[in-house]
Protein backbone atom coordinates (compact mmCIF):
# COMPACT_ATOMS: atom_id res chain seq x y z
CA UNK A 1 0.00 0.00 0.00
CA UNK A 2 1.42 3.49 -1.12
CA UNK A 3 1.63 5.81 1.66
CA UNK A 4 1.66 9.97 0.89
CA UNK A 5 4.15 12.45 1.72
CA UNK A 6 1.82 14.98 4.19
CA UNK A 7 2.37 18.18 3.76
CA UNK A 8 1.52 20.74 6.27
CA UNK A 9 -2.19 21.38 5.67
CA UNK A 10 -2.06 17.51 6.12
CA UNK A 11 -0.67 17.24 9.11
CA UNK A 12 -3.12 20.38 10.67
CA UNK A 13 -6.03 18.74 9.02
CA UNK A 14 -5.38 15.26 10.89
CA UNK A 15 -4.21 17.49 14.54
CA UNK A 16 -8.20 19.58 13.55
CA UNK A 17 -9.60 16.36 13.18
CA UNK A 18 -8.20 14.28 16.28
CA UNK A 19 -8.86 17.40 18.72
CA UNK A 20 -12.79 16.91 17.12
CA UNK A 21 -12.63 13.07 18.20
CA UNK A 22 -11.56 13.62 21.02
CA UNK A 23 -14.38 16.09 21.69
CA UNK A 24 -16.95 13.83 20.43
CA UNK A 25 -15.45 10.87 22.46
CA UNK A 26 -16.09 13.19 25.18
CA UNK A 27 -19.80 13.92 24.60
CA UNK A 28 -20.07 9.82 24.20
CA UNK A 29 -18.74 9.20 27.35
CA UNK A 30 -20.51 11.62 29.52
CA UNK A 31 -23.84 12.98 27.33
CA UNK A 32 -25.01 14.42 30.57
CA UNK A 33 -22.95 17.65 29.90
CA UNK A 34 -25.23 18.10 27.18
CA UNK A 35 -27.83 19.60 29.85
CA UNK A 36 -26.40 22.36 30.26
CA UNK A 37 -26.26 25.11 27.84
CA UNK A 38 -22.04 24.98 27.72
CA UNK A 39 -22.99 21.14 26.20
CA UNK A 40 -25.29 21.48 23.75
CA UNK A 41 -22.85 23.99 22.33
CA UNK A 42 -19.67 21.29 23.17
CA UNK A 43 -22.06 18.47 21.40
CA UNK A 44 -22.85 21.05 18.52
CA UNK A 45 -19.17 21.95 17.61
CA UNK A 46 -18.48 17.97 18.17
CA UNK A 47 -20.94 16.24 16.01
CA UNK A 48 -21.95 18.79 13.64
CA UNK A 49 -19.44 21.62 12.87
CA UNK A 50 -16.39 20.15 13.10
CA UNK A 51 -17.31 16.43 11.57
CA UNK A 52 -18.36 19.59 8.18
CA UNK A 53 -15.26 22.03 8.30
CA UNK A 54 -12.52 18.35 8.20
CA UNK A 55 -15.06 16.41 5.97
CA UNK A 56 -14.81 20.02 3.55
CA UNK A 57 -11.04 20.07 4.18
CA UNK A 58 -10.40 16.95 3.54
CA UNK A 59 -12.77 16.40 -0.34
CA UNK A 60 -10.23 19.50 -0.81
CA UNK A 61 -7.41 17.70 0.00
CA UNK A 62 -8.12 14.69 -1.35
CA UNK A 63 -8.88 16.96 -5.37
CA UNK A 64 -5.58 18.54 -4.87
CA UNK A 65 -3.85 15.39 -4.33
CA UNK A 66 -5.47 13.83 -7.58
CA UNK A 67 -4.01 16.41 -9.63
CA UNK A 68 -0.96 14.71 -9.33
CA UNK A 69 1.53 12.96 -11.57
CA UNK A 70 2.09 10.00 -8.78
CA UNK A 71 -1.76 9.65 -8.27
CA UNK A 72 -2.21 9.03 -11.93
CA UNK A 73 0.76 6.86 -12.19
CA UNK A 74 -0.04 4.94 -8.62
CA UNK A 75 -2.54 2.54 -11.12
CA UNK A 76 -0.45 0.02 -12.87
CA UNK A 77 -2.20 0.54 -16.26
CA UNK A 78 -0.87 4.43 -16.17
CA UNK A 79 2.74 3.12 -15.90
CA UNK A 80 3.48 2.92 -19.68
CA UNK A 81 1.94 6.84 -19.80
CA UNK A 82 4.04 7.73 -16.96
CA UNK A 83 7.40 6.45 -19.06
CA UNK A 84 6.45 8.09 -22.06
CA UNK A 85 6.94 11.66 -20.48
CA UNK A 86 10.94 10.07 -20.53
CA UNK A 87 10.89 9.40 -24.07
CA UNK A 88 13.93 11.28 -25.13
CA UNK A 89 13.47 12.66 -28.83
CA UNK A 90 11.91 16.42 -27.62
CA UNK A 91 9.50 16.31 -30.61
CA UNK A 92 7.09 13.64 -28.70
CA UNK A 93 5.04 15.94 -26.96
CA UNK A 94 4.34 14.27 -23.00
CA UNK A 95 8.31 14.18 -22.66
CA UNK A 96 8.84 17.95 -24.45
CA UNK A 97 6.70 19.21 -22.43
CA UNK A 98 7.54 17.24 -18.86
CA UNK A 99 11.50 17.02 -19.60
CA UNK A 100 11.54 20.81 -19.83
CA UNK A 101 9.20 21.92 -17.47
CA UNK A 102 6.71 23.43 -19.70
CA UNK A 103 4.50 21.98 -17.32
CA UNK A 104 4.52 21.69 -13.67
CA UNK A 105 6.74 17.95 -12.94
CA UNK A 106 4.01 17.45 -10.29
CA UNK A 107 0.79 17.83 -11.80
CA UNK A 108 2.27 17.17 -15.86
CA UNK A 109 -0.80 14.24 -16.21
CA UNK A 110 -3.81 17.21 -15.30
CA UNK A 111 -2.17 20.32 -16.82
CA UNK A 112 -2.71 18.76 -20.35
CA UNK A 113 -5.97 16.54 -19.22
CA UNK A 114 -8.24 19.16 -17.75
CA UNK A 115 -11.07 17.54 -18.35
CA UNK A 116 -10.32 14.31 -17.06
CA UNK A 117 -12.35 11.68 -14.42
CA UNK A 118 -12.27 14.20 -11.33
CA UNK A 119 -12.32 17.46 -12.86
CA UNK A 120 -14.46 16.99 -15.79
CA UNK A 121 -18.16 17.14 -15.86
CA UNK A 122 -20.61 14.27 -14.83
CA UNK A 123 -20.09 12.02 -17.43
CA UNK A 124 -16.43 12.14 -16.88
CA UNK A 125 -17.02 11.98 -13.09
CA UNK A 126 -19.05 8.86 -13.69
CA UNK A 127 -15.89 7.54 -16.12
CA UNK A 128 -13.63 8.19 -13.44
CA UNK A 129 -15.74 6.00 -10.74
CA UNK A 130 -15.84 3.32 -13.80
CA UNK A 131 -12.34 3.21 -14.09
CA UNK A 132 -11.84 2.18 -10.34
CA UNK A 133 -14.25 -0.39 -10.38
CA UNK A 134 -12.41 -2.09 -14.35
CA UNK A 135 -9.77 -1.93 -12.62
CA UNK A 136 -10.41 -4.40 -9.19
CA UNK A 137 -13.36 -6.23 -10.59
CA UNK A 138 -13.30 -5.67 -14.40
CA UNK A 139 -11.45 -7.09 -17.67
CA UNK A 140 -8.46 -3.60 -18.26
CA UNK A 141 -8.56 -3.03 -21.88
CA UNK A 142 -5.15 -3.77 -23.78
CA UNK A 143 -5.47 -0.39 -25.75
CA UNK A 144 -6.88 2.82 -23.59
CA UNK A 145 -8.39 5.89 -25.75
CA UNK A 146 -9.56 8.73 -24.81
CA UNK A 147 -13.54 8.48 -24.55
CA UNK A 148 -13.03 12.26 -26.49
CA UNK A 149 -10.94 13.22 -28.95
CA UNK A 150 -8.06 15.56 -27.77
CA UNK A 151 -9.47 18.74 -27.09
CA UNK A 152 -7.11 21.89 -28.75
CA UNK A 153 -8.31 23.73 -25.39
CA UNK A 154 -5.45 21.72 -23.69
CA UNK A 155 -3.27 23.31 -25.28
CA UNK A 156 -4.52 26.45 -26.34
CA UNK A 157 -5.04 27.28 -22.18
CA UNK A 158 -1.27 27.69 -22.27
CA UNK A 159 0.02 28.20 -25.80
CA UNK A 160 -2.66 30.73 -26.99
CA UNK A 161 -0.99 34.33 -26.32
CA UNK A 162 2.27 32.90 -26.32
CA UNK A 163 4.50 34.65 -28.77
CA UNK A 164 6.55 31.11 -29.91
CA UNK A 165 2.96 30.41 -31.01
CA UNK A 166 1.33 33.67 -32.21
CA UNK A 167 4.60 34.60 -34.57
CA UNK A 168 4.58 30.68 -36.16
CA UNK A 169 3.37 30.97 -39.37
CA UNK A 170 1.83 27.68 -39.18
CA UNK A 171 -0.41 28.68 -37.14
CA UNK A 172 -1.57 32.14 -38.63
CA UNK A 173 -2.88 29.92 -41.56
CA UNK A 174 -5.25 28.07 -38.93
CA UNK A 175 -5.81 30.20 -36.34
CA UNK A 176 -9.56 30.06 -36.91
CA UNK A 177 -9.87 25.97 -37.18
CA UNK A 178 -7.88 25.61 -33.93
CA UNK A 179 -9.96 28.18 -31.97
CA UNK A 180 -13.12 26.30 -33.24
CA UNK A 181 -11.86 22.96 -32.82
CA UNK A 182 -12.13 22.40 -36.71
CA UNK A 183 -8.35 21.54 -36.81
CA UNK A 184 -6.52 19.17 -34.19
CA UNK A 185 -3.49 20.80 -32.92
CA UNK A 186 -2.56 17.07 -33.15
CA UNK A 187 -3.20 17.07 -36.75
CA UNK A 188 -0.04 18.27 -37.05
CA UNK A 189 2.26 17.63 -33.59
CA UNK A 190 0.76 13.97 -33.85
CA UNK A 191 4.10 12.19 -31.82
CA UNK A 192 2.24 11.93 -28.42
CA UNK A 193 2.66 8.95 -25.60
CA UNK A 194 3.76 6.61 -28.03
CA UNK A 195 3.24 3.27 -25.54
CA UNK A 196 2.86 0.83 -28.00
CA UNK A 197 7.25 1.26 -28.92
CA UNK A 198 8.65 2.26 -26.19
CA UNK A 199 11.41 -0.28 -25.86
CA UNK A 200 12.41 0.61 -28.95
CA UNK A 201 13.02 4.28 -28.12
CA UNK A 202 15.88 5.99 -26.43
CA UNK A 203 14.90 6.76 -22.38
CA UNK A 204 16.19 10.73 -21.05
CA UNK A 205 17.54 9.17 -17.36
CA UNK A 206 17.48 12.66 -15.72
CA UNK A 207 16.13 13.15 -11.99
CA UNK A 208 12.80 15.26 -11.67
CA UNK A 209 12.94 15.60 -8.26
CA UNK B 1 -44.01 12.25 34.28
CA UNK B 2 -40.71 12.30 35.75
CA UNK B 3 -40.21 8.66 34.77
CA UNK B 4 -40.85 9.52 31.13
CA UNK B 5 -38.66 12.45 31.58
CA UNK B 6 -35.73 10.10 32.37
CA UNK B 7 -36.62 7.72 29.86
CA UNK B 8 -36.62 10.43 27.35
CA UNK B 9 -33.16 11.96 28.57
CA UNK B 10 -31.10 8.22 28.64
CA UNK B 11 -33.06 7.68 24.75
CA UNK B 12 -31.30 10.94 24.21
CA UNK B 13 -27.75 10.11 25.76
CA UNK B 14 -27.97 6.90 23.64
CA UNK B 15 -28.53 8.80 20.45
CA UNK B 16 -26.00 10.86 21.28
CA UNK B 17 -23.41 8.21 21.82
CA UNK B 18 -24.40 6.21 18.73
CA UNK B 19 -24.09 9.51 16.36
CA UNK B 20 -20.36 10.09 18.55
CA UNK B 21 -19.35 6.47 17.32
CA UNK B 22 -20.75 7.05 13.68
CA UNK B 23 -19.05 10.72 13.49
CA UNK B 24 -15.84 9.53 15.16
CA UNK B 25 -15.55 6.12 12.87
CA UNK B 26 -16.26 8.40 9.93
CA UNK B 27 -13.37 10.51 11.01
CA UNK B 28 -10.76 7.80 11.89
CA UNK B 29 -11.45 6.42 8.31
CA UNK B 30 -11.51 9.77 6.80
CA UNK B 31 -7.84 9.88 8.36
CA UNK B 32 -6.63 7.11 7.26
CA UNK B 33 -7.78 7.87 3.44
CA UNK B 34 -4.99 10.79 3.44
CA UNK B 35 -2.11 8.96 4.22
CA UNK B 36 -3.04 6.81 1.46
CA UNK B 37 -1.56 7.42 -2.45
CA UNK B 38 -4.22 5.48 -4.12
CA UNK B 39 -7.25 6.42 -6.37
CA UNK B 40 -9.07 4.29 -4.10
CA UNK B 41 -8.45 6.17 -0.76
CA UNK B 42 -10.94 9.03 -2.46
CA UNK B 43 -13.81 6.75 -2.90
CA UNK B 44 -13.21 4.90 0.92
CA UNK B 45 -12.85 9.16 1.94
CA UNK B 46 -16.28 9.86 0.27
CA UNK B 47 -18.39 6.45 0.42
CA UNK B 48 -17.32 5.06 3.97
CA UNK B 49 -15.97 7.86 5.46
CA UNK B 50 -18.28 10.51 4.20
CA UNK B 51 -21.34 8.54 4.83
CA UNK B 52 -20.96 7.49 8.04
CA UNK B 53 -20.22 11.38 9.34
CA UNK B 54 -23.57 12.13 7.43
CA UNK B 55 -24.95 9.48 9.09
CA UNK B 56 -24.02 10.56 12.64
CA UNK B 57 -24.49 13.95 12.23
CA UNK B 58 -28.23 13.16 10.79
CA UNK B 59 -28.75 11.38 13.60
CA UNK B 60 -27.49 13.64 15.79
CA UNK B 61 -29.66 16.40 14.00
CA UNK B 62 -32.31 14.44 14.60
CA UNK B 63 -31.96 13.59 18.51
CA UNK B 64 -32.24 17.30 19.49
CA UNK B 65 -35.18 17.84 17.39
CA UNK B 66 -37.01 14.89 18.35
CA UNK B 67 -36.05 15.33 22.42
Amino acid sequence: MGTRVLTLLDAGLIAFTLIAIALIVLVALRPGLTAARGGKVLAFIALFISPVVATWIGTTNHLEHSKTTGFCLSCHEMEPYGRSLRIADGDYLPGGHFQNNRVPREQACYTCHTTYTMFGDVQAKMHGMQHVFVHYLGTIPENLELYNPYSNRECLHCHEGARSFEEMEDHADVRQELASGDTSCLECHDLVHEVRNLGELEMWEGKTE
Amino acid sequence: MGREDGVTTESLYKQLQLSGVLVATGLIVEVVTLYWAHPLAFVAFIVLGGTLVAAGMLLYLYSIVSH
